[in-house]
């Protein structure tokens, strides 16, 4: 035994090394504070760690460091020259270097350097993730090795052999160190034990179509008070369902392009393609989304949700590939939304100062016919102040002269006569009036909102109301120069929550019986949380303090 | 239509892969280590002065003070690595630590025993002076001390014997950056 807990502990020791390591990316951070990484970009990078596919991206950021020492050898000062790791923050870098010396070549959307024979060219897009890459591999390996192991790629010419043989020294280096410390892979044992159940029941239905609504709550019914597997929660079994219909999703489209792949992976063999999954691992990635991205861009400054509004849409499948998920299991969606919330609410009264016949009675009372559709009104009041906020940022942006403004009025008034304003800079004799995005934006900027006016200056007008009525940080008062960025940021985020909620309840939530579902859902909810919770024994335990 | 086991197992591995990702980005008990940004800004910038929390982290961290003397080697001035054993034991009251592009010594002062002369001369004398004396010393702690406005590539400061700087220059075993 004691061998064990010691053998325990050394697995721990070796996979905090690997944590540590990611929590240090996380923590670098950028001149003003902020993020040096995005999450999005750490995210990408534990998916490569973990499913072991870093062999291309190596080959990546070889070449790109390669083209990084092309000036004076010293990469470095490249990749932590830049402040924010971004794609216009790293194009502003390679348009110097490729200044200084020729061995450096850009297009619109990349860098190569000139010593391949091959063009192999990097992205700027990419190059967030690649830098992210090269700090993990300095932080696990150690710079001293990276640096050295990378000396050929400073030092004389990089032939194609000489970055590809560069490449694969540290993608050996990377396997040493995760055999060491990537701890082993946790089979997740509920969705398998769900996957059973609805395909057992599914007739011939297959993948993620045998999973539906109906399989949902009955499974939580089947096996909430089970020791067989952890389904205790009606919230847990709704995510797990909708995370393998994502799942099997993902997975059908990536097998689907097998037979494009020559060679590699043993199919026939039941292998899996190490990039299939982490492409699965990329569709699961839930922190992606309209709400989490207006939330990263907005930060503090700029409020266009506040905190109560967030927690009522925070766990809706927003984001494009759970809402196509969600679309197979829309009531379980609301079920959760509700009923879920509530068992949550229960468990954290069992876990803290237990549950009292007064939770019980508030509980019985909140839950009533209406309880969906309360649920959808609450949604729509939230696209609607959204609008409201996009609205006052029209405003603020519009006055500010940013870009942005464009964008948030061409989507909250699609309808308008937005050919008028190329029309209005050419001759009426013109036969064909060529569209100047030039002269449209100035147009654009130029219009001075007229609360008596229609289209343009109508809607500036009433933009400019909604920024007096809206009382939120970031639209109150002067807004400087980082508000009015974040604000700029942030808006297209908005536009996109707005149309995703939208989207949500009046089209993906069509075609139910809300009321008679709610009737139901009341008895079986309320059903299951009393012998979940023993409320009965709560009850009348009270009944009998309170009697004596 | 694809073969649904092998969509399956291909799904649940996603999954499980997933739940593993996630794990590592879960927040740790241990130690965060010094972010190997933070130590190029230090490297990089001779005016930025290490915080405290800073300064403890890198004391107990030996792979980030070796990163970080690497590449302050890369990016500083001059670099004056530890010296061989001869060096040391060969030491008199003069210390002596030359480059190709500096030479710093410590001279006590005849004056005062209790003080030294800690002259810094450069090469090249039109040569972009350094602005910061940074030592590592044995331990792995980095001492910063501000030089100086150079004359005709030359600076001399009057310094206290006991002076950690000092202590540490006339250690054969510690690194020494011009930056």
């Amino acid at each position: 035994m004691a061998s064990s807990l010691h053998n325990l502990n050394l697995e721990e020791g070796k996979s905090d090394a690997l944590r540590e390591a990611l929590a240090c990316l996380a923590e670098a951070s950028a001149g003003d504070g902020g993020p040096r990484y995005a999450d999005r970009v750490i995210r990408q990078l534990a998916r490569v760690v973990v499913c072991r596919t870093y062999a291309r991206p190596i080959l990546e950021l070889s070449h790109l460091l390669v083209a990084a020492s092309a000036r004076d050898g010293r990469y470095e000062d490249l990749f932590w020259g830049v402040d924010r790791a971004s794609a216009g923050a790293f194009r502003r870098a390679f348009e110097a270097v490729a200044a200084d010396t020729g061995r450096v070549r850009l297009s619109n959307d990349t860098v190569r350097h000139s010593d391949a024979g091959d063009a192999f060219e990097v992205s700027f897009s990419r190059m967030p993730f690649l830098a992210a890459l090269l700090e993990f591999l300095i932080t696990t390996l150690g710079y001293g090795e990276v640096d050295e192991l990378t000396r050929p790629l400073r030092d004389g010419v990089a032939s194609s052999a000489r970055v590809d043989e560069t490449a694969r020294a540290l993608q050996r280096r990377l396997y040493a160190y995760l055999k060491d410390h990537l701890p082993p892979v946790q089979r997740q044992r509920r969705e398998r034990h769900f996957l059973d159940y609805v395909t057992a029941g599914a007739g011939n239905r297959t993948g993620s179509e045998a999973i539906d609504d109906a399989a949902v709550l009955s499974y939580w019914q089947a096996y909430a008070a089970s020791d067989e597997v952890s389904a205790r929660t009606y919230r847990g079994v709704y995510r797990s369902a909708l995370k393998l219909i994502m799942a099997l999703d993902a997975a059908e489209v990536r097998r689907e392009g097998v037979y494009a792949k020559s060679i590699g992976t043993d199919y026939e063999a039941g292998e899996v393609d190490p990039a299939d999954v982490e492409a699965v691992v990329a569709a699961l990635d839930e922190a992606t989304g309209p709400l989490p991205d207006l939330l990263d861009a907005s930060g503090e400054r700029v409020k266009f949700i506040n905190a109560r509004e967030v927690e009522r849409v925070v766990d809706l499948p927003l984001a494009p590939a759970a809402a196509l998920a969600a679309r197979r299991i829309p009531v379980s969606v609301m079920r959760d939304s509700v009923f879920g919330a509530h068992q949550t609410r229960l468990s954290a009264a069992e876990r803290g100062d237990g549950i009292t016949a007064g939770v019980l009675q508030s509980l019985n009372r909140q839950i009533d016919g209406s309880v969906y559709e309360a649920c959808f009104e609450g949604y729509i009041e939230i696209a609607e102040t959204l609008e409201r906020a996009s609205m006052a940022a029209l405003a603020v942006l519009h006055s500010a002269g940013r870009i942005e403004a464009v964008e948030i009025a061409l989507t909250l008034a699609p309808d308008l006569d937005w050919g008028a304003l190329a029309e209005t800079a050419h001759s009426p004799d013109d036969n064909v009036v060529p569209i100047s995005v030039h002269t449209a934006a100035a147009q654009f900027f130029a219009t001075k909102p007229d609360p008596r006016g229609d289209e343009l200056p109508g809607l500036l007008a009433e933009a400019r109301r909604a920024l007096r009525a809206f009382n939120r940080a970031g639209f109150k008062g002067d807004v400087d120069a980082m508000t009015l960025d974040a604000m700029a940021a942030a808006a297209p985020y908005a536009l996109r929550l707005i149309e995703a909620i939208r989207r949500f309840v009046e089209r993906d939530l069509r075609g139910q019986d809300w009321p008679a579902l709610a009737q139901h859902d009341r008895r079986v909810f309320l059903d299951m949380f009393a012998a979940l919770y023993r409320a009965d024994k709560i009850l009348e335990t009270e009944a009998s303090d309170g009697g004596r | 239509m694809a073969d649904v086991d092998a969509i399956a197992k291909l799904a649940l591995a996603g999954i499980d892969a997933e739940a593993q990702a996630k794990g590592l980005l879960s927040p740790s008990s241990a130690r965060t280590r010094l972010p190997f940004t933070m130590l190029h800004v230090y490297a990089s910038d001779p005016s930025f002065d290490m915080s405290d929390s800073f300064r403890v982290r890198l004391a107990a961290d030996a792979r980030a003070q070796d990163d970080l003397s690497r590449l302050m080697a890369r990016t500083a001035f001059a670099y004056m690595p530890r010296q061989v054993a001869a060096a040391s034991a060969a030491s008199t009251d003069v210390v002596r630590r030359e480059t190709t592009q500096a030479t710093i010594t410590l001279t006590p002062s005849r004056a005062d025993d209790a003080q030294v002369y800690l002259i810094i001369t450069l090469s090249d004398a039109e040569a972009k002076a350094p602005t910061r004396l940074t030592l590592k010393d044995r331990t792995g702690v980095f001492l910063d001390f501000d030089l100086g406005p150079f004359s005709a590539g030359r600076v001399q400061l009057l310094l206290r014997d006991d002076n950690s700087i000092v202590t540490a220059l006339r250690d054969a075993e510690s690194e020494v950056f011009l930056r």
